[in-house]
């Protein structure tokens, strides 16, 4: 008899134990942070660094699905907006790092940069930032090709509003692009990092005279980009060059400044949604893990109430009774799971819904957020475009008279 | 006789004909070949008149010179009203905060710490060099000023601060909390302590 009653005794317990809670403990992170200059970098070796906005990473073929983004939890404004935010969160690591020149967030069409960063957003929630990041310099060189960051967040983080103004839930990916590139550009001489920033400058001097900055650059055997020659350093043209390059350069601070300010003006918010997300997330996924614990061992009591043999003999009418008593109570207790599994399934699509609601909200206040930030960028790169096209011209006259001054 | 007349005739013909070219009523055809500097300056959308009237090469490339560098001036004159309209909207946001923070009874950070002062060249030497517009220097701001929060008698001025000080400055400067901003204030006399003695 005592086998099997006791079987049934355990899966009636179980399933009645279920009711209660299953807590999922997060436990604080490691902290990873980027490694910090120990000494200066010698100025014509310190590279300057373009990051650009990320790619939402919006699936083209689910884009227009909302079912089926929200099944994803891809929100394609804030994903938007996301993609500046996190751009601005890796130039301020990279910047604070100190082991860099120039660092800012610039748009794709921004080009001569000595290293530039590209990306896309994998997955980003509250509780998940994943990332894939390509890193290249001006010669061509690939420092990483579209390599992988992920991290949960840092609960720690959540704790306090001070506690997530201090420190990202998720500056450990951040950290750990910046560490990677830092062992990329380490790998490359100190000849070859002033070669990068001799073939940014040259680079862009070729776009505004091509005709004057003919065979100053090459290829090397790797393809790689090179420095032929170099200007006279008291060349007129190279001299007229630097000074639009600072222009340009202005430009470029002028758009940094415009993602700085959004990054700014959104992060209030977008912390507390990330908050939320990831407390709806945690929530969902506990109710889930109890509906699928109360539910799976609820059929097992259900099943072991059914299949297992009665044991007991004919006469026994005690072993009879407490055995039945037993199978009964075994198939109260399953259906009883069963049900209460079904009732936490209903509670984690409420979780689902609310973050639903929570994040269409965030999403209308971020999403006017973007429109401006993008505008204002689009229009100032248009007018300094524009502003190019005349320079260009200038520069072609100068180069003409001074090659034939009669 | 009608010989010394066909000559007086020819002399008077040529005569005329020297004053009606010098009048410039017959133009010299425009020259074949490469483009020189005086065509390309006539045909150019972005010429002015200055350079084609401009008679020597010098003459041609000051008007050239003048032209580029009055563009380039008006252009960064342009950025620069840009980047003060971004270090106002930057600075109102700030004082927003303050003030929220204020009515629940934290301390205001200085004023003299969110100025709307051009930023810095982002082709300075060496690590100093700046990334951003943040308007990061502090200026007025000593050791011992109580508007900013920082401890007493012990901040260093920033005038000297790398990017990663001025960093840390402008984080405790702004920093609302008031435990967190006595840690960042820490942090930054010790970072600065260590630079020195490096």
């Amino acid at each position: 008899m005592g086998t099997a009653v006791r079987a049934r005794v355990c899966a009636a317990t179980l399933a009645v134990m279920t009711a209660g809670c299953v807590v999922h403990e997060t436990k604080p992170l490691p902290k990873i942070n980027a490694l910090q200059a120990s000494s200066e970098i010698p100025g014509d070796e310190l590279l300057d660094v373009a990051v650009h906005a990320f790619d939402p990473g919006v699936p083209a073929g689910i884009a227009k699905n909302e079912q089926a983004l929200n099944k994803k939890r891809i929100y394609p404004d804030i994903r938007q907006a996301e993609s500046r935010y996190v751009a601005t969160l890796l130039r301020v690591t990279l910047e604070t790092s100190g082991q860099w020149g120039a660092v800012r967030v610039c748009p794709e069409n921004v080009q001569f940069v000595d290293v530039s960063v590209s990306g896309k957003i994998i997955e980003s929630t509250g509780a998940k930032l994943a990332l894939q990041v390509t890193v290249k310099d001006s010669t061509g060189r690939v420092w990483l090709n579209n390599k992988q960051y992920a991290s949960a967040a840092d609960t720690g983080s959540y704790k306090t509003d001070a506690a997530l103004k201090a420190r990202d839930p998720f500056q450990n990916v951040y950290s750990e692009v910046a560490n990677d590139m830092l062992t990329a550009r380490e790998a490359i001489t100190a000849q070859d990092r002033r070669d990068i920033r001799r073939v940014t400058q040259l680079e862009f001097a070729k776009d505004l005279v091509p005709q004057a900055m003919d065979g100053y650059l090459g290829r090397d055997q790797k393809g790689l980009m090179k420095v032929a020659r170099l200007p006279a350093t008291d060349d007129p043209i190279s001299i007229r060059i630097d000074r639009i390059r600072e222009s340009d350069s202005g430009v470029v601070d002028t758009v940094n400044g415009y993602y700085a300010n959004f990054a700014d003006q959104m992060s209030e918010s977008y912390g507390q949604w990330r908050r939320a997300s990831f407390l709806e997330i945690e929530k969902e996924q506990r109710t889930l893990n109890q509906a699928r614990t109360r539910t799976y061992l609820g059929a097992a009591a259900v099943v072991a109430s059914v299949f297992v043999p009665q044991q007991c003999g004919m006469y026994d009418y005690n072993c009879r009774r407490l055995s039945t008593g037993v199978r009964t109570a075994a198939a109260i207790g399953g259906a009883a799971s069963i049900l209460s599994g079904l009732k936490k399934y209903s509670d984690a699509k409420t979780h689902a819904l609310a973050l639903k609601e929570l994040s269409e909200s965030f999403q209308n206040e971020v999403s006017a957020q973007v429109v401006d930030v993008e505008g204002r960028t689009l229009k100032l790169t248009g007018t300094a475009e524009e502003q190019y096209r005349e320079w260009r011209e200038l520069l072609h006259q100068m180069y003409l008279e001074d090659r034939n001054p009669n | 006789m009608s010989g010394q007349m066909a000559d007086g005739r020819r002399f008077r013909l040529f005569a005329v004909t020297a004053v009606v070219v010098a009048a410039g009523c017959i133009t010299p055809p425009p020259p074949v070949g490469p483009e020189t500097p005086a065509t390309a300056a006539t045909t150019a959308p972005a010429a002015k008149s200055g350079a084609a009237l401009a008679r020597t090469s010098d003459e041609r490339r000051a008007v050239l010179d003048k032209q580029l560098d009055d563009s380039i001036g008006a252009f960064d004159a342009r950025l620069h009203k840009e980047q003060q309209k971004i270090a106002e909207e930057r600075d109102a946001r700030q004082a927003t905060v303050a003030a929220t923070t204020v009515s629940a009874g934290n301390e205001i950070p200085s004023a003299g710490t969110a100025t709307t002062e051009t930023p810095a060249p982002t082709r300075a030497t060496g690590n100093a060099r700046t990334g951003d517009l943040q308007s990061d220097k502090a200026t007025g701001v000593s050791a011992g000023a109580t508007g900013n929060g920082a401890p007493a008698n012990v901040v260093p001025d920033g005038n000297d601060d790398d990017i990663i000080a001025r960093r840390l400055r402008k984080a405790a400067e702004q920093e609302t909390d008031p435990e967190l901003k006595d840690k960042l204030w820490k942090e930054y006399v010790e970072y600065k302590k260590n630079t020195r003695v490096r």
